[in-house]
């Protein structure tokens, strides 16, 4: 079970995951120093077609730095029993049993309010739409790109309607498409110019 | 100029819109009077209209829309208590139609102002379709004299509010011998009556003598006939049968127009 990491892009850097050079957003789950020592040094650097050979060096230097850094470990001591905690969710089992559980049967002692939080935060990121800092609903395609994660989204559900109800959409709108504007000009039964005087046609007098 | 005035058939109308003309008996009535001329009687017709409804029993809503007029000669004048004031020179305009019929009587008497036609046929013009999509239809009253300006004040209104209303046109005399050449004899009205066919009404002249206290002192022609006003230029016997007799063929006139006052 990989481990959730920090999000630099979505969590708390919205504003700046647009323009986060590559090096600083590879640094994704490391301390807040490190992410700032490397931002200072790149975040504003000129394109990669215009670097200079001394600009060149430094990214190579990055790129050792990110490799030699050690994988991290998972924060939460419940991550390998994630699977377990929430089967036992969906059971119906109580937060109180699952920590006896754990207790008895994988010896770890964790509190109550600790499970509760791990799962709480499990569905939040499970759940929730991330907003990439142009304000749109992270894809598939950026939504790697810019956390090295993949999680569904209601946004992502949706572009996997079925085929019948995306037909149907499509027939709708071209059946708008091809509605004709309703008019509001209509033809007037009677006309009156307020300008020309009344004219009068004595000899065709008849008696009403 | 001339094709400016030209009637069209009646085959030119337009289905995608509601017109007066239904087939349906409409649940709701707005009868307004076309007030762009002022001076004219129109407050005097609406009295009597207002006193045929009472005299037959059914229950209407009675509207001054007359902002400008002043209290003496009208409508709240002569029933006060019973009539609402609406001020129609507001973004809402005649939004008060809408209400007074969905909380009162489903037949509402409006006393336009001179001067209320923009009010009222932008009203019509934003209004109508959705209003009358309700099962409310309108009835025009318009009120011609021998002076022409009386009679190019309802073809301006005819103008703009077309078929969206039934017409009843009211020939009020005002003097002992009135002469309706304009509006009986001239090339526009002739083309308004071929189109809108409007029910035309007779208001015979009045005695001033009779017609000048009973404006002074906000009484109708019901009231002088009951004899229980307090006000001696009115107790006369003459003038008092002369309201009897000036009321009774009014309303003999007014019941040719039932059909278009009535649901």
């Amino acid at each position: 079970m990989s481990r959730a990491r920090p999000e630099i892009s979505s969590g708390l850097y919205p504003a700046l995951s647009g323009v986060l050079p590559a090096p600083v957003r590879g640094l994704s789950g490391h301390p807040l120093t490190s992410v700032w020592r490397l931002l200072s040094v790149t975040a504003f650097r000129r394109s990669p077609s215009r670097l200079t050979l001394s600009e060149e060096i430094v990214d190579a230097k990055f790129e050792a730095i990110l490799n030699s850094l050690p994988t991290k470990e998972p924060r939460s001591r419940l991550e390998p029993y994630s699977e377990l905690i929430t089967e036992m969710r969906k059971r119906g089992h109580s937060y109180r049993e699952i920590t006896q559980v754990l207790k008895k049967a994988c010896g770890l002692k964790v509190g109550t309010s600790t499970v509760n939080d791990f799962v709480l935060a499990r569905s939040r990121s499970k759940t929730k739409p991330s907003v990439s800092a142009s304000g749109t609903v992270g894809t598939k395609k950026n939504k790697r790109a810019l956390t090295g994660t993949y999680r569904n989204t209601k946004a992502q559900e949706s572009t996997r309607k079925p085929q019948k109800e995306l037909e149907g959409t499509a027939k709708t709108i071209k059946e708008l498409k091809d509605r004709p504007l309703k008019t509001r000009a209509k033809k007037l039964l009677f006309e009156y110019n307020p300008d020309e005087p009344l004219r009068l046609h004595r000899n065709q007098r008849t008696k009403e | 100029m001339h094709d400016a005035n030209t009637a069209a058939t009646a085959e030119q109308k337009n289905s995608d819109s509601p017109s007066a003309v239904s087939s349906t008996a409409p649940s709701k009535r707005v009868i307004l009077t076309m007030g762009g001329k002022g001076g004219v009687g129109k407050t005097s017709f609406m009295l009597a209209l207002a006193e045929w409804f009472q005299s037959h029993e059914i229950p209407v809503t009675l509207l001054d829309l007359d902002t400008e007029n002043k209290s003496r000669g009208s409508l709240k004048h002569y029933f006060d208590g019973r009539v609402t004031k609406v001020n129609i020179h507001t973004a809402a305009g005649l939004d008060a139609f809408v209400d007074h019929l969905a909380q009162g009587a489903p037949i509402v008497l409006a006393d336009m102002g001179a001067s209320s036609g923009q009010v009222t046929h932008e009203w019509f013009d934003s209004m109508f379709e959705d209003v009358a999509a309700t099962g409310v239809a309108f009835t025009a009253i318009g009120i011609v004299t021998p002076d022409p300006a009386s009679v190019e004040s309802i073809l301006s209104w005819a103008a703009r509010l077309q078929d969206r209303v039934n017409y009843a046109v009211v020939e009020n005399a005002m003097a002992h011998q009135a002469d309706f050449s304009y509006w009986r004899d001239s090339e526009q009205a002739k083309q308004f009556r071929t189109v809108f066919q409007p029910v035309v009404l007779t208001m015979e002249f009045r005695l001033p003598e009779l017609e000048n206290p009973a404006r002074q002192h906000g009484v109708t022609l019901g009231q002088v006939v009951a004899r229980r006003l307090k006000v001696p230029e009115l107790q006369r016997a003459s003038l008092v049968i002369r309201a009897q007799s000036y009321r009774r063929r009014l309303f003999e006139e007014i019941d040719k127009a039932k059909e278009l006052l009535l649901l």
